[in-house]
């Protein structure tokens, strides 16, 4: 009983962690799309801050491992059921949307004026 | 049977975008003002690449308020598989197609120096080898 009590609780801090940085993300997303519009000024500030795009590109390549953790993780649990796997998924998860919210950001400093 | 699932397609998916998404961010890291330089020239290439990265990402976002749907039970808990899993499939191919795309864009071109430095290579070392 206390063990599903705990998992539900971890279950709603999840996706109310996932709301909040999915949010986050869709808004920079859409600030980012905007700028993309015209080529010629993103293509020129991508040149100007390459920097702050290596920082992008690296922030999408530890996304990247992370969601492979995450899928690693979550197949454990499908496979033996153990809680342990549920929750270290769900952590790792975190991690990865927090990792796409830096990645994103990165890119609309990038894309800044 | 028992080890196969969806999950597995999540995990060959996440190994091929890590693969390019490391592909592009050596090769750019490596020789920084190249990279940006083709970006630069071939700016309709990386823009195209770079939107449907970003519309990648929102599916793959608005995948998660699904969670969120299912948890306030407004969605059954089937609908895991009949629409976020085809919402990360989706998201995963979106992604997939526009590194390869941005990729091929920052991909250091053969120099046509050491291209002829290889045929001449292939050509002189039976000559070099034979007594």
């Amino acid at each position: 009983m206390e063990e599903n009590e705990l998992v539900d609780y971890f279950m709603a801090f999840r996706e109310s962690v996932y709301l909040i940085l999915g949010l986050q993300i869709i808004f920079y997303s859409v600030k980012v799309v905007l700028k993309l519009r015209n080529a010629k000024i993103s293509s020129s500030r991508i040149f100007l801050r390459s920097e702050i795009f290596l920082r992008f590109l690296e922030d999408l390549f530890l996304f990247s491992l992370s969601c492979i953790a995450m899928a690693v993780l979550l197949y454990f649990w499908w496979i033996t059921n153990h809680e342990a796997f549920r929750i270290s998924g769900g952590l790792v998860s975190i991690l990865s949307l927090t990792l796409l919210l830096l990645s994103v950001r990165n890119l609309k400093l990038t894309l800044e004026e | 049977m028992k080890y196969l699932n969806p999950v597995l397609t999540g995990i060959f998916a996440s190994v091929i975008a890590s693969y390019l998404t490391f592909k592009v961010y050596s090769s750019s890291a490596k020789r920084t003002d190249y990279s940006m330089a083709r970006l630069f020239l071939r700016r309709e290439d990386a823009i195209k690449s770079l939107k449907m990265l970003i519309g990648s990402l929102i599916i793959f976002a608005s995948g998660r308020a699904v969670s969120m749907l299912i948890l306030l039970n407004i969605l059954e808990e089937s609908a895991i598989y009949y629409i976020r899993v085809p919402i990360d499939v989706t998201a995963t191919i979106l992604l997939t197609y526009s590194l390869v795309i941005l990729y091929k864009v920052i991909k250091p071109k053969e120099s046509l120096t050491s291209r002829l430095h290889v045929s001449l290579a292939s050509h002189l070392s039976p000559l070099v080898q034979s007594p």
